[in-house]
């Protein structure tokens, strides 16, 4: 049987168009022109917000990389100065390098323990939530009062953690008083705060994912580390890949804890990027060129580095 | 005042919430210390920065307060207790009294925020009327324009009598320039904590005076889970404070009198060295970085820490509990190597006018009434801060700190007076630390310290 | 090739049951197809013979073993999802190779295996793409294909046509039906589409509640449900379902009288006279006559008024009322009636049915 094609004609006769082509065209533009115009009016607040608190500022920011002063002392040009300080600085150097080391340490081991968590807390047919809260607890906690509670971990003699070594026969630790180990505290405290974010993250993800999947795994055979080799880790793509690129920005943000607990010490073993920016553009109030600049630094190193994941993680 | 007047339990009670209240802040006392830079700066110093001045404002004239027009004073200063808008609600009723037509509102900046609060403050179409200024601010302010010129204030016959009763050395840190910017009123000092108990046990009955006997001392004393020294040592914990009259009875200091160049290489090396020996060599102090500040007092408070260079107000906080279960003393570090000098540490703040200020005359009416031995003794007793006043002391009902302000404010060498001062002792700060653990020499960690500094000057 | 057996199988989450007792014995190479409304347990059934839900009474045994405590993966069985649950992230050839690459089979026979299997459902082209290039019929052989390709003892198969389209669905029917004849697999089908169960079981079990009602040749369970629910879920039109009493040989409705023929005298027997009972005749074995009709034999003529008239184009369905009851009748397509006109409507009883007060078939 071949396949008949009928025209319109031949089924009934056509009537009359009511409108013109122009006029057509005209009302088709106006209708447009309505629609997106609504599109545009909710897009404004963003928009404002936007430009006022993230564009205009980062333009100021950039201005302020040429100049010395600016907010109460008279703004003066200082052309590339702050830019060549900010390259000769021994603690510039230092602090990036601090910053990498922490972001090395610290995202791949609260990835780790999260994920572990948000697995076992999916599989909790019990007190699921009890300890939902509980793990999210330390995110929510103030920074200075988790700097508090960390005291009692790291603290030298009633710390739980030098409790334990020394229970263990072992020589008690120097947390954040010694140079080689106070980054490291510092990455557990953070780790310790990150944790709960992100396995509630991983566990909402975990949670939407096709139950289908994994029965039609477990028939094909698939043990648990094959399922989440081969299903969980390809299937969280989306969610690991935002993880990714949002630990790295806020990681190498790495302030309050530093600030709290060492303040850039002992011997500026975890200075980091932005303790450095807080403490020229703040601390020594008439760097703010310097500070800018530095924050420039920053924002370059986010920038290239979160591409590079971009890059790497995007859907091959 | 004198009805208003807390009993000693108050007071310790105002204290210690004064040390929670500033543990709040992120950057809470300790920054506060550090940034409350002090007092006593050579005329040298004080010309180099009035050369800054481009065009100084014009001197006031000295007027009589008289109720022209009411007028409303607003004060601002950092917080020195929790309750501290809670007292100052009681004093303003007390000037509001004294002195009709002027309404006084007093306001609080945080510690940990200070320059960019006053930063803002002053950049602002209405600045405070009344600042109360860390020397080190006061001086960028002053080189700024933002502060009023008192000085013909300051010298009328009729405050005379006032003026003499205020610690000279104060008059010369606000005199930048030829011109006088504030009246000091309030100051802290470091000194060093001892144990009485363990000092008899040990057989030493003087506190020693030389390096050599305090390093004697400190030997002989450490032992038995008891440290026989400790001091400050990381950045977070503004160490430098403790580090500082080592060096000054060295005669060195972050830079030399004509604030030219430095002066820690080579003149800080020996005290240097000397702290860092007793920390790694002869380990008579807890492991460098091991205790926090607050640690390392909580040590000397349990009887474990014979010898603890840190700050006066501790002793409030100790009276707040039930006191320590051990008698304990004041004393300075030692002479230095050459054995012709001893000195405290110690940071001062001032009554500023704001140059601003649309009512100059009321507002030094109220830095008069502040820096009045009736109302800043009172006040300074309630807190727990040392005066600068040189007539009369705050009845502290403490014996140590009556002593501290007796003995040791006298003695006291405050910070120099540069722009780039707390940049300096920030930055040079590691090379200390290393020293402290061993892992150079004094004579290096000032040699490095030396070009840290001159490439700030 | 399997045998299953359900032994006093039942599920029950917490209190509330979701399957109850059931025995069955599915025998090796059999289509058995398990038929139930949406929540009847059919599915649930399936899932434990898989081994994704637990059985908590009774024993599934699989070749004589007791599968109970057996992993999915070491059941031996197949499963196709409705959804297909197809992995998104896989090629069509690493969707149908997952099975052996999770039991560690080597590379290349996986490779020659998936191609084998992927000929067999006309998938050659088609290795690379991924799920969400694929059509809904493309979809459904690539689950299909992951079945096979493990050369399981048993398929199953939960409602996997339901996704696709009317003409798709009959097709895949088919080549469902070719696939069994060719490998011979036990297959258990799940499905709440009466048609699919009829044209592909070789027994239905038809289940409601989590209670098995009738297991047997898709045209026994048909001509003689065991209930009225068996009775009425299969059939489309829906059985006419009439209540009313014996009495003696005649079924008294609601103004209307039927008499019985032998057949319904002889199930009436088992019920004393004046019972509640139902009378239940199919549409197709009702006649729409035009103008008066004498009964004979097996035939009862009823006066009725037509309401509703349906063409659906190979047949006609009328609905006529008769007394205070309505009758739907499934005739010729070109019958001439339209509501309002009095007719004949013609029961043929040989097929009809009693039901007894409790809804069993009284001729069981």
């Amino acid at each position: 049987m071949s396949d008949i094609t009928l025209t319109s004609t031949e089924i009934g006769a056509a009537g009359q168009l009511s409108l013109s082509p122009e006029e057509h065209k005209r009302e088709q533009r106006r209708y447009l022109l309505r629609r997106t115009a609504t599109a545009y009016l909710f897009l404004v607040p963003a928009a404002v917000f936007f430009i006022a608190f993230l564009v205009i500022p980062i333009g100021f920011l950039f201005f302020y990389t040429f100049h010395n002063g600016g907010i109460i002392s008279p703004r003066v040009y200082v052309g590339l100065d702050n830019w060549r300080n900010v390259f000769r600085d021994d603690l510039v150097i230092t602090s990036i390098k601090n910053t990498l080391v922490y972001c090395l340490m610290a995202i791949p081991s609260v990835f780790v323990i999260s994920m572990f968590l948000a697995l076992v807390l999916q599989q909790a047919t019990r007190g699921g939530s009890v300890f939902r809260s509980v793990f999210y607890l330390p995110t929510l906690t103030p920074y200075v009062v988790a700097a508090l509670i960390w005291q009692f971990v790291v603290h030298r003699d009633f710390g739980i953690l030098n409790m334990t070594l020394v229970k263990l026969g072992r020589d008690p630790v120097n947390w954040i008083g010694d140079p080689d180990m106070a980054l490291k505290s510092i990455t557990m405290l953070e780790v310790w705060r990150g944790v709960g974010f992100w396995t509630l993250l991983f566990l909402a993800a975990l949670i939407g994912l096709p139950k289908e999947l994994y029965q039609a795994a477990a028939i094909d055979g698939a043990n648990a580390w094959q399922r989440f080799r081969h299903l969980t880790i390809p299937l969280l793509r989306p969610t690991i890949f935002f993880a990714v690129v949002m630990a790295t920005i806020w990681n190498l943000q790495l302030f309050d804890s530093v600030s709290i607990m060492t303040n850039g010490g002992p011997q500026n073993s975890t200075a980091t990027v932005v303790w450095y920016i807080q403490q020229t553009t703040f601390a020594y109030t008439d760097k703010v060129g310097f500070g800018a600049a530095l924050s420039f630094t920053l924002l370059m190193l986010i920038l290239v580095l979160a591409l590079i994941e971009i890059r790497l993680l995007r859907k091959r | 005042m004198t009805d208003k007047r807390l009993s000693p339990f108050d007071r310790a009670k105002l204290r210690r919430e004064a040390v929670i209240d500033y543990s709040r802040h992120s950057i809470n006392r300790r920054e506060f210390m550090f940034k409350m830079t002090a007092a006593g700066v050579g005329v040298a110093a004080a010309t180099r920065i009035g050369d800054a001045i481009a065009a100084p404002a014009p001197a006031m004239g000295v007027k009589r307060w008289a109720k022209q027009a009411d007028a409303t004073i607003r004060f601002v200063k950092g917080v020195h207790a929790a309750n501290d808008a809670e007292i100052w609600d009681g004093m303003k009723a007390e000037f509001e009294a004294a002195h009709p037509g002027i309404t006084l509102q007093p306001e609080f900046y945080d510690w940990a925020t200070m320059p960019e609060q006053l930063t803002a403050g002053y950049a602002s179409d209405d600045p405070w009327d009344v600042v109360y200024n860390t020397d080190q601010v006061l001086a960028r302010w002053v080189s700024e324009g933002l502060i009023a010129d008192i000085t013909a204030l300051a010298n009328d016959a009729a405050w005379a009598g006032e003026r003499e009763a205020i610690a000279p050395f104060t008059w010369d840190v606000v005199n930048i320039g030829g011109a006088e910017f504030g009246v000091g009123v309030l100051g802290a000092v470091f000194n060093i904590w001892y144990n009485l108990d363990l000092f008899e046990a040990a057989g030493i009955s003087e506190f020693p005076t030389t390096r050599a006997d305090f390093r004697e001392a400190a030997i002989a004393l450490t032992g038995d889970g008891v440290y026989g020294f400790e001091l400050r040592d990381s950045a977070a914990n503004s160490a430098f404070w403790d580090w500082f009259p080592w060096i000054h009875n060295d005669h060195a200091d972050i830079l030399s009198d004509d604030l030219s160049t430095q002066n820690v290489s080579p003149n800080g090396a020996a005290g240097t060295q000397f702290l860092g020996d007793l920390q790694s060599v002869d380990k008579v102090t807890p492991e460098v970085g091991a205790y926090d500040w607050d640690g390392a007092a909580a040590l000397f408070a349990a009887g474990r820490i014979a010898i603890l260079h840190d700050e006066s107000w501790r002793t409030t906080a100790w009276d707040a509990g039930d006191g320590l279960p051990f008698e304990y003393d004041v004393a300075m570090a030692p002479f230095g190597e050459d054995g012709t000098k001893q000195t405290a540490m110690g940071n001062f703040g001032y009554a500023t006018i704001s140059e601003g200020s649309e009512n100059k005359e009321a507002a030094w009416e109220f830095v008069k009434w502040f820096a009045s031995a009736d109302v800043i003794n009172p006040y300074a007793a309630t807190i727990g801060l040392q005066t600068v006043r040189v007539d009369s002391v705050p009845e502290y009902n403490n014996q140590h700190l009556e002593k501290i302000q007796a003995e040791l404010v006298p003695m006291v060498q405050p910070p120099q007076i540069h722009v780039n001062w707390a940049e300096m002792v920030r930055t040079m700060w590691p090379e200390v630390e290393k020293a402290y653990r061993g892992e150079q020499s004094g004579e290096e960690a000032m040699a490095n310290a030396a070009e840290i500094i001159n490439g700030l000057v | 090739m399997a045998q299953v057996e359900f032994i006093q199988v039942g599920k029950s989450y917490g209190e509330t049951g979701a399957v109850h007792n059931v025995n069955l014995t599915v025998d090796d190479s059999e289509f058995l197809v398990l038929l139930g409304p949406s929540g009847c347990g059919k599915s649930t059934l399936l899932k434990m013979v898989a081994g994704l839900e637990d059985v908590t009474a009774g024993e599934i045994r699989i070749d004589g073993r007791v599968v109970n405590y057996v992993k999915p993966g070491d059941r031996n069985v197949a499963m196709v999802f409705q959804n297909y649950a197809l992995y998104p992230h896989m090629t069509v050839q690493e969707n149908i190779g997952f099975p052996l690459k999770m039991t560690k089979v080597p590379k290349d026979q996986i490779r020659e295996r998936v191609t084998r299997t992927a000929a067999i459902l006309g998938l050659d082209g088609l290795l690379d793409r991924r799920p969400e290039q694929l059509s809904g019929g493309q979809r459904q052989r690539v689950a299909l294909a992951r079945s096979i390709i493990r050369e399981p003892a048993v398929f199953l198969m939960d409602e996997p046509l339901s996704n696709l389209d009317a003409q798709l669905r009959v097709q895949t029917r088919e080549e469902l039906l070719k696939l069994h004849e060719r490998l011979q697999t036990t297959t258990i089908y799940v499905t709440h589409d009466q048609i699919e169960a009829m044209t592909m079981g070789h027994r239905i079990v038809v289940m409601r509640s989590g209670v098995v009602q009738q297991v047997g040749r898709p045209q026994d369970v048909y001509d003689n449900p065991a209930n009225t629910f068996v009775a009425a879920f299969l059939g489309s039109p829906r059985i006419n379902l009439q209540t009313g009493k014996l009495d003696g040989a005649t079924f008294g409705g609601d103004g209307f009288v039927v008499p019985l023929n032998s057949k319904l005298a002889g199930a009436a027997s088992a019920v004393t006279a004046g019972s509640d009972v139902a009378l239940g005749v199919r549409p197709e074995d009702i006649e729409v006559r035009v103008g008066a009709v004498e009964a004979s034999g097996d035939k009862i003529a009823l006066d009725g008024v037509v309401s509703l008239v349906e063409p659906v184009g190979s047949d006609l369905y009328v609905r006529a009322q008769t007394g205070n009851v309505d009758w739907m009748a499934r005739t010729e397509a070109r019958l001439p009636v339209e509501p309002g006109q009095a007719v004949t409507l013609v029961l043929n009883l040989e097929h009809a049915h009693l039901f007894g007060e409790d809804g069993r078939n009284l001729a069981s």
